[in-house]
Parts: structure tokens; C-alpha cells; sequence
């Protein structure tokens, strides 16, 4: 009885050893017969920005591929490429800066080429009516108004830093959050005057946030580039989804949500 | 089934063999992580690391907020677990669920809350910020109460528990020796209470060092005002992995110095 | 039974001071209503039994418990005055508090638990410990000033918890179980030096004890506490020979029945008939001893009115004598030599004949 209790813990312990680690499998593993029809589960990591865009390509995905299950992650660029740098298993990876994409490559995980499918462009979250009548970045810097920024690593954090720099404009930010998404929420809830975010994600926040333009000579262009991963264990799905952002349906959804051209 | 052979079992319990492997796998789960964070230490790294600004702000920090947050848990605290264990009043079963729902909520959810409650616009905080012009959120204070909503269940429960296990006729003896209530709580009441007390305080400490996600949404993230260690580690993860598993094993030592100190009085043993 | 809704009152207290008090105090099951005095240095011993509100009565006068209605007061003082919405905390009253386990303070060696109270009162640290060593040499214990309570045996803690008390000049003193917790060697011991330090205390004093011996060896008066009310209240040779309830006729090893008299006839619930000597009218209490109780294996002839048949029902030995139960129309408790249970052949379930000399049977009002 005891010595099958080993084997069995024996086991148990050799197979933790060896998960964790993003294993390359070939594609046709997983998916179906040769490279028809993509099958099983995609999972997606993408920036935050991304997320109201990515939901509805993801949604149209599925409808037109019935047998893909699409599981997103969304987070900052940077978390994100510090995940898959650790081994978290993702097929495909979208980044708000080519920075966090050098990251991966530079880890030696990418499988494809990136290619930058979206652009955008920074604007100044504010609460809806503009109460503080903030009218540019040189607003942020009024002793009388709160603002907040993402963090450093963040790309809409390393834009909004440049954009600012460029203007010689200096912000005592309030807060620095983990991701863009966080900003304007913070904006949202009332608890900062200001934030710089995407122009898509004025956008997509509607009613509860009002923007503040960048003029284009101020303004800082994101670039966001997509590329399949090593470690993707679904690389046809993969293919298959990078397909779709760049197709007509998937940039004029994009287009939308306010992202600009690439 | 034989359990008791002489050779895998060392200590002198009659526990089944299977028992005990299942313990062993269980030591594993809990001690793997911990040996894999000690063994991937950047220790040449450490002069560098801790010489760090960023860093040592974190850390100094967090020690202010964690040790302010245990004072106000303590000053709060043992009065409530006072209210609970010796008087009944109504609604008072619900009251208990209420004071203790901090200790399993999720942490965000809690910060969530408490911007609604203290934010800017939140039920209190928006007439405090009108009246006295003081915002709780992205300051320090705003840490300090957020560490104090996660932390404080814990010395309340433990505190309470102790009382309940307090003769109350001590405090009988002294009331008719004489003594106010105020003495008699300050010099037999707390004095026997010490065991508790002092595991109570050293839990809730070691809950308000580690908190995260309350912390970051009520509070936010600012070196120095108010980013603590566990958000420093959060962020330096995405930058300099190393110097994450530094800050993330100093949280390790800390911890293992409070469950030293408390040498297992409330884990049991004592 | 009447006597249990009547109040029984003591005897007035003779000068002024003591303890007078009047309370009434919901129990849940049932309430605790209780008059009495107790005269500046009498010592009352409250018996009765479990559960029958003995040490809330104490802890009411210590200022513990509320009083729902009624007064109380001390050496003119009042403690507790419900009509006029009058209650002293327990720390004012000047009440010593003496428990069955002497809880002494655990972190407190046992000098600064006798110098408690003292400090209490704003005595300055070295007077307050000069006088809690005063009190320790005085119960023997000087040796163990420094020692930590857990150190102590049961008497000894119990003599520092009473020096405690005691150091305090207390108006009144009240012992919950004082000996109970004690083994039999220390409680003798401790039970002298209580009856010593009992007599020089100028005030009234109550002990609740279970154990009939301690109640005469130390207190002057018994006080029968039965589900909330004074059944008995009187000196010990009024109770222990004239009880006036069953619990007390069996604490006092009494045969006890309560009937009508007529003369010297008294009819009990039974129907049965009971003579006396002496003559009486109306509700009494009749108490038979036991030893008064003569056994035969068939109906006596002769002098004895009171005869009855009855079946033995248990027997128990009693130091050198044994007791026989003897169920019946009327059951009485025999107590005989060893010899005569061997005489009679006396068993379980045996038939017996009981007789008791109308001399033997003693009347008193109900």
C-alpha cells in the first residue's frame, strides 16, 4: 500500500515539475485535420485598450468559426508581455507599443513577424460637461486639479510621459495605474479631474467621460502590433484571428472604437 | 491496512501511512514556493537593489501605513471585540457577520467600497472633502485606511475569542476591590488578555503589510505616498523581475519573523 | 406549601449598621425575593439547595446583579434603592467578595493581589505594600509574598484571596463556597482561621456554603434559601431541630411532616395520624429523629400510639449505625444499630412494623 502511495506522489511531484512551461506543440495536434477549419480554444493576451474592439471581433470570430472557443486576457502591454515571458500559455499576443513586443522577441517567443494593425492617439479623459474646464495638457498641471497617469512600463503611461515632455509640460500625477483602462476609470468614478488615455477609450466609455484633444503636432501616434506566439498551442486559430483584425470587418470595427489606421 | 510499521513513520502518533503522505504533499505545495522564491534571490544584486530610492521608499512606506494601521486597529478594535464578547444586543449575530465579511471579501471588492464610501464623491468622503477640503484617496491616510478596513477583522476575532475565554469574575473581584471599570480593564482585563492581544495585533500587522488590492484602488499607486511594497513588487515585476523576488522575499522574511513571534500561540499550541 | 410565599423576617438588627435588605430579582425560572438583616458582626450562613439563587443573593448585594424592585443598605448607606432609581457600583459599596476558587489575579504575585484594592483606592506603591504584607503575615503566607498565584496550593490561595478582601476594610463580607474547592486536610485548617478572622471582623458577614458542619462552625444563624425564598431564617439550634422544609429536615437528618393539629392529634395529607405529647392547633410541622424510631418484625403491643406498617426501601450506613428508609403510608428513616438490623433480619423489600413514642414527636407551628 505504501510503496503505490510513492509511485503516485512520484508522479504527482515529476508532473509539476514540468508544467508552467509554455511546451511548443505542433498545430495540427490540437487543432483539426490539416489547416481547415480552426478548432479548440484561442487564447488571446491583448492590451487593455484593446478590450471593448477585441470583444466584438471576438465575438464575430467565433460566429464565423463555431468550433473556436476565444478566451481573452487582458491587461497593460507590459504585464501582459512579463507573463508570456514567464511561460503563460497564450497563442496570441497585442500589444499598445512595440516596445512590450520587443520584450517577447527578445525572449525569443514570437512565431511571426508582428504586424501593427491599429494605430491611436492620446487624449485627456475628463468628467462629462468639462467641469474643470481642463483645455489642454498644460491644464494637468494646475495645482488645483487632480490627475492620474499609467505607469511607467505601461505604453499609454511611456506616451502620455512623452507627449507631456514634448510640451514641457510637468504633471505631479496623483497616481500611477497599472493600465490605461485604470485611468479612466478612475476619471470615471470622480476621483481624478484628469487622465491621459486612448482616444478609442474616450470612445468606448460613452456617457461617463467627456475627451479633451491633442492637437496632432502635440499628440504621440501608438502603434499596436500582433504576433502569433512559440508557445501557442492553437497556432491555425492563431493565424486565423491575426487574419480577421486585418480584414475590412475587423479594422472598421476598429475604426469605431476609435483606433486609427496602422 | 497496516499503519503502524516502525519505519516511514518517525513521530510517535498512530496516524495511518496515508495520512501522512498526504501531509507530506501538503508541506510541499506550501513550502516549494517559498524555497523557489529564497533559491531565485538576485544575491549579488542586493547592494544595488536595496540602494534603490523607489525601494526603500516602499519599504519605509510601507512600515509607516502597516504600523499606523494596527494602531488605529488596536484603538477600534478591542473596544468592538469588547462590545461583542460581553454584551447581547439586538441585531448584534449580524453585527459580528458584518465586522468580520472584510476578512473574505476579496480585496478589490473592499477598495471598490471603500471609494464609494470615502472617495471623492463617495457618502462621507464627498462632505469631507466639502467641509474640510481633505481627500482620503491617493494619500497615504487613504492607505492607512485601507490596510485598517482588511486588517481589523483580524484583531477583532482574535481579541473576541480571548475575551470569551476570560473568567469575567476577575472583573468582578476587582470591581468590588474597589476598582473603576477603566482600571480594572487597564490592569486585570488587558494583562490577561496579552496572549491574544498580542497575536491579534501581529496578524492584523502582518494583513495590513501584505495588502494589495484594496490598497491600489482605493489609494492608488505614487512612490513614496502611496505605494507600498506589495504594489512595488506588482510593478517592478514588469521591469526588473529580480528586483520583485528581492522586495517579494523581504515580505517573506517579515512574515516568517511575525509567525515566529507568535510561536504558535494562535495557531494553537499555546 | 404557605411558608414559601410568606416572607420570613429575622430579627431586627440590635443598633444601628448592618445589613437590611429587601430585594426582588428575576431568575428566569423563578424569582429571587429575600428580606433580611444581618447585625454588625454576625455571621449568616445561607444554605439550600443547587440553583436556589444563594450566590445571586450575594452578588446582588455585591452591586453585581441589579435589583429589579426592592432596597438595600449598609450601615445606613444605601446601596440600592429601586423606587428612587438609586444604585451604587460594585467598586463603591465597600463590599469584601470572597469565591469558591479564590481567583487571585494569575499575573499578579500573590503581595500585589492583596495590595490590589489598596492601589485601587490611591494608596502610594510602598504603603500599599507594606500593608498587603501586614495581611499576608497574618494569614500565615509571608513566605509566599512573591509568588505567583498558579504556585499556591488551594488553601493558601484561598487564605491570600481572604487577605485580599480583607485589606481593603471592607464594610461587609460575603464568601461564595469559601472551602468547597479545598481538600478536606486544607479545608479544617482554613475553616479555623476563617472562624478566627470571622470573629474579629466588626461587620456583617454571609457565607453561602453547601456543608451543614461549616454552616455551625462558622455562623451564629442559618438562612434557608429555597428556589428564591427564605424557608428558614433562625440559629442554628431552631433550624437544625425545628426545620421547616424537607430539604432542611434532610440536611438535619430529621424525619419531617407537615399536618392539622388538634390537640394532640395531627392529621397528615396521608390520612395517617400522628399523636404528641404535647398539644397544638392548626397548620404544625412534626419532626421525628430517627434514632426515635423503634423496628419490629410484627405489630407491638403496648405503650406506643404511633404504629404503622411500611416496607424497607433502601438502607444506608451512618458512622456506626445504620439508616433504613421505609416506605409506606407513612415513610419514615430509622436509625439502628448494626446488631438490630441483623436482629430483625431486615432486607430490601422486607415488611417492617414502625412505631414512634408520642413523646418523640416533636410539634411546632407551620
Amino acid at each position: 500500500m505504501r510503496a503505490r502511495l510513492a509511485v503516485v506522489l512520484a508522479v504527482v511531484l515529476a508532473a509539476c515539475g514540468g508544467a508552467g512551461r509554455a511546451v511548443p506543440q505542433s498545430p495540427a495536434a490540437s487543432s483539426g485535420p490539416g489547416d481547415g477549419n480552426p478548432s479548440g480554444e484561442l487564447t488571446v493576451f491583448a492590451a487593455a485598450s484593446l478590450t471593448d474592439a477585441f470583444e466584438a471581433i471576438g465575438r464575430r470570430f467565433e460566429q464565423d468559426n463555431p468550433e473556436v472557443d476565444v478566451l481573452f486576457n487582458f491587461a497593460s502591454s507590459s504585464t501582459l508581455a512579463t507573463q508570456i515571458a514567464e511561460g503563460a500559455p497564450a497563442d496570441v499576443f497585442a500589444s499598445a507599443d512595440e516596445k512590450q513586443m520587443r520584450v517577447v522577441e527578445k525572449a525569443g517567443l514570437l512565431a511571426s513577424e508582428p504586424i501593427v494593425f491599429a494605430g491611436n492617439t492620446l487624449q485627456i479623459a475628463v468628467e462629462p460637461e468639462n467641469p474643470r474646464g481642463i483645455e489642454d495638457l498644460a491644464d494637468l498641471a494646475r495645482p488645483d486639479i487632480t490627475s492620474v497617469l499609467a505607469a511607467e512600463e505601461v505604453p499609454a503611461g511611456r506616451y502620455a510621459r512623452e507627449a507631456l515632455e514634448r510640451q514641457g509640460v510637468e504633471v505631479e500625477p496623483a497616481s500611477l495605474e497599472t493600465d490605461v483602462r485604470a485611468v479612466l476609470s478612475r476619471v470615471a468614478l470622480g476621483e481624478a479631474d484628469a487622465g491621459i488615455v486612448y482616444a478609442s477609450d474616450v470612445m468606448t466609455a460613452g456617457g461617463d467621460i467627456d475627451g479633451v484633444t491633442i492637437p496632432p503636432d502635440r499628440n504621440v501616434s501608438a502603434s499596436y502590433p500582433v504576433a502569433l506566439l512559440t508557445g501557442a498551442s492553437n497556432a491555425a486559430a492563431g493565424r486565423a484571428f491575426i487574419d480577421a483584425l486585418l480584414s475590412d470587418e475587423g479594422q472598421r470595427t476598429l475604426r469605431e472604437d476609435g483606433f486609427v489606421a496602422p | 491496512m497496516n499503519g503502524r510499521s516502525v519505519t516511514a513513520v518517525r513521530s510517535r502518533s498512530s496516524m495511518p501511512a496515508g495520512m501522512v503522505w498526504l501531509g507530506v504533499a501538503a508541506m510541499a505545495l506550501l513550502i516549494l514556493p517559498l524555497v523557489g522564491l529564497v533559491l531565485n534571490t538576485p544575491w549579488a544584486r542586493v547592494g544595488e537593489l536595496l540602494g534603490d530610492p523607489s525601494v526603500l521608499a516602499a519599504l519605509r512606506l510601507s512600515l509607516l501605513t502597516s504600523l499606523s494601521a494596527l494602531a488605529l486597529s488596536t484603538v477600534l478594535g478591542v473596544p468592538l471585540a469588547w462590545l461583542l464578547a460581553r454584551h447581547a444586543f439586538p441585531g448584534k449575530a449580524l453585527l459580528r457577520a458584518l465586522c468580520v465579511l472584510p476578512m473574505v471579501l476579496p480585496p478589490v471588492v473592499g477598495g471598490v467600497a471603500l471609494l464609494l464610501a470615502f472617495g471623492r464623491r463617495g457618502l462621507i468622503g464627498e462632505p469631507l472633502a466639502q467641509l474640510t477640503g481633505i481627500t482620503l484617496p491617493f494619500s497615504a491616510a487613504g492607505v492607512v485606511l485601507a490596510e485598517t478596513f482588511v486588517a481589523m477583522p483580524f484583531l477583532i476575532v482574535t481579541v473576541e475569542a480571548g475575551l470569551r475565554a476570560l473568567d469575567g469574575r476577575y472583573e468582578d473581584v476587582a470591581a468590588t476591590l474597589g476598582a473603576s471599570r477603566w482600571l480594572s480593564f487597564r490592569r486585570v482585563t488587558l494583562p490577561l488578555l496579552g496572549p491574544s492581544l498580542g497575536a491579534g495585533m501581529a496578524l492584523c500587522w502582518a494583513r495590513a503589510l501584505g495588502e494589495f488590492g484594496a490598497t491600489i484602488t482605493f489609494a492608488g499607486n505614487l512612490s513614496g505616498r502611496t505605494q507600498t511594497m506589495p504594489l512595488a513588487v506588482y510593478l517592478q515585476l514588469e521591469r526588473d523581475v529580480d528586483a520583485a523576488t528581492l522586495l517579494s522575499l523581504i515580505l517573506l522574511a517579515i512574515s516568517v519573523v511575525v509567525l515566529v513571534a507568535l510561536r504558535g500561540r494562535y495557531l494553537g499550541s499555546a | 406549601m404557605s411558608s414559601r410565599t410568606a416572607r420570613v423576617r429575622s430579627s431586627d438588627a440590635p443598633g444601628g449598621g448592618g445589613l437590611a435588605a429587601d430585594v426582588t430579582v428575576a431568575l428566569g425560572a423563578f424569582t429571587l425575593d429575600v428580606a433580611l438583616h444581618v447585625a454588625a458582626g454576625e455571621v449568616v450562613a445561607v444554605l439550600g439547595p443547587n440553583g436556589a439563587g444563594k450566590s445571586t443573593l450575594l452578588r446582588v448585594f455585591a452591586g453585581l446583579v441589579p435589583v429589579d424592585a426592592g432596597r438595600v443598605e449598609l450601615d445606613g448607606a444605601v446601596l440600592d434603592d429601586s423606587a428612587a432609581g438609586v444604585r451604587v457600583p460594585p467598586e463603591q459599596r465597600g463590599v469584601g467578595m470572597v469565591f469558591q476558587e479564590h481567583l487571585l489575579f494569575p499575573h499578579l504575585s500573590a503581595a500585589e493581589n492583596v495590595a490590589f484594592g489598596l492601589r485601587a483606592k490611591g494608596t502610594p506603591w510602598r504603603q500599599a505594600r507594606t500593608q498587603a504584607l501586614g495581611w499576608l503575615a497574618k494569614v500565615g503566607l509571608s513566605a509566599a509574598a512573591g509568588r505567583k498565584p498558579r504556585a499556591l496550593s488551594g488553601g493558601q490561595g484561598q487564605r491570600v484571596a481572604l487577605a485580599r478582601a480583607l485589606a481593603v476594610k471592607p464594610r461587609m463580607l460575603l464568601m461564595d463556597e469559601p472551602l468547597s474547592a479545598l481538600d478536606v486536610e486544607a479545608r479544617l485548617a482554613i475553616r479555623r482561621e476563617l472562624r478566627a478572622h470571622l470573629e474579629a471582623f466588626g461587620g456583617p458577614s454571609l457565607i453561602v456554603t453547601h456543608d451543614p458542619v461549616e454552616a455551625i462552625a462558622l455562623a451564629t444563624r442559618l438562612l434557608i434559601l429555597e428556589e428564591g425564598r427564605v424557608v428558614q431564617d433562625g440559629s442554628i439550634d431552631d433550624v437544625t431541630q425545628r426545620p421547616r422544609s424537607s430539604w432542611v429536615a434532610g440536611l438535619v437528618g430529621l424525619n419531617l411532616y407537615r399536618g392539622h393539629a388538634d390537640g394532640h392529634s395531627v392529621r397528615l395529607p396521608s390520612a395517617q395520624e400522628l399523636v404528641a405529647a404535647t398539644s397544638a392547633h392548626g397548620a404544625v410541622f412534626a419532626a421525628v429523629h430517627p434514632r426515635a424510631v423503634a423496628l419490629y418484625r410484627s405489630r407491638p403491643e403496648g405503650t406506643p400510639r404511633n404504629v404503622w406498617p411500611g416496607t424497607v426501601d433502601g438502607l444506608d450506613a451512618q458512622g456506626d449505625r445504620i439508616r433504613i428508609h421505609i416506605d409506606g403510608p407513612l415513610p419514615i428513616v430509622a436509625e439502628v444499630t448494626p446488631a438490630a438490623v441483623a436482629a430483625l433480619d431486615l432486607g430490601v423489600g422486607g415488611e417492617i412494623y414502625a412505631s414512634v413514642k408520642a413523646t418523640e414527636v416533636v410539634l411546632y407551628p407551620a
